[in-house]
């Protein structure tokens, strides 16, 4: 008894629920429109990509600095900085060092 | 035979953890190969227009803001971050935003033309029981338009989609409990609309 009360006080509730699956059944597009949107996305979506397109050079650089090739770069950076500063030492030590260009004391 | 079900359940999770990597690659690519975004527009578009339709009641204006969401996506798929919501969450809200615009944009123009009236489930014997049913399906349309966006998106994902709780859960960023009892209260809503419209179905 109390179940059949139960079905019935749903009733509403499943009768609203078959008319929702009416009321929005599936609507699919023009197929026209669908292709012609789909080209027109497609073609927009190339000329995006073109225009974005990074210059040969950056791209270099750009690769330079993935994870893994940033360590060595930054490490021969470095070094390559330390060997300058050393050359620019000696010259430094040279030029002073052993009086180039001074006069010899008389 | 709970090995083979064990297994069987395996293969499943394996396949969909399959399928959803190669739609993370194919949203990755999208970003800079033409071909993969034209693979994403033809695996989503029927979905998003079918939303915007229920939305907004007439193929012309479904028919410009399913092409406003597709480009909006297309120019902002580069900036796509998946936080764990299905991408089919992300399109949604573009298109539920696009939706909202063009209603704050426009006045409430019911635009009824013939070949929506015709849209039936199902052919009646005599036209006159057609025109009915008809009349009868408008009117629960226009009751959906009526509530809130929430709940419109909720009733079209369940009714036209046929997507589980757990999966529109997903999309709308709630948890599955919380659907069911918003889906609960939305048809309590929308029967009140319906009786105050003299609904008779």
């Amino acid at each position: 008894m109390n179940a059949n009360k139960e079905i019935v006080s749903l009733m509403p509730m499943l009768n609203l629920y078959k008319w929702l699956n009416l009321a929005l059944m599936p609507v699919r597009p023009n197929a026209g429109f669908r292709h012609r949107l789909g080209q027109r996305l497609v073609a927009e979506a190339a000329r995006l990509h073109s225009a974005h397109q990074t210059p040969a050079w950056l791209a270099f650089l750009q690769s330079l600095l993935q994870p893994g090739r940033r360590e060595i770069v930054i490490g021969a950076t470095v070094g390559s900085l330390i060997s300058i500063a050393g050359l620019i030492a000696l010259i430094i030590h040279l030029v002073h060092g052993h009086g180039v260009g001074k006069q010899p004391v008389a | 035979m709970k090995k083979n079900e064990e297994l069987g359940s395996q293969l499943e999770v394996s396949r969909s953890s399959c399928e959803e990597e190669s739609e993370r690659e194919l949203i990755a690519r999208a970003a800079t190969d033409p071909a993969a975004f034209g693979e994403l527009y033809e695996r989503y578009v029927d979905r998003i227009y079918n939303y915007i339709y229920h939305r907004v009641g007439n193929h012309h204006d479904a028919e410009d803001l399913t092409a406003k969401t597709f480009q909006r996506v297309l120019h902002h798929i580069d900036r796509y971050v998946d936080r764990g919501a299905p991408f089919s969450a992300w399109l949604y809200r573009i298109a539920h935003n696009l939706v909202a615009n063009w209603h704050r944009d426009r006045s409430r123009r019911q635009v009824i033309s013939l070949d929506e009236l015709a849209h039936s489930a199902y052919r009646q014997a005599d036209p006159y029981s057609q025109a009915i049913q008809n009349e009868q399906i408008e009117m629960v349309r226009r009751a959906i338009r009526r509530l809130n966006p929430e709940r419109q998106t909720l009733l079209i994902l369940k009714h036209s989609e046929h997507l589980s709780n757990a999966e529109i859960a997903e999309i709308l960023g709630k948890s599955e409990g919380a659907i069911k009892s918003l889906y609960h209260r939305t048809l309590l809503t929308l029967r009140r609309l319906l009786e105050e419209q003299g609904f008779t179905g």
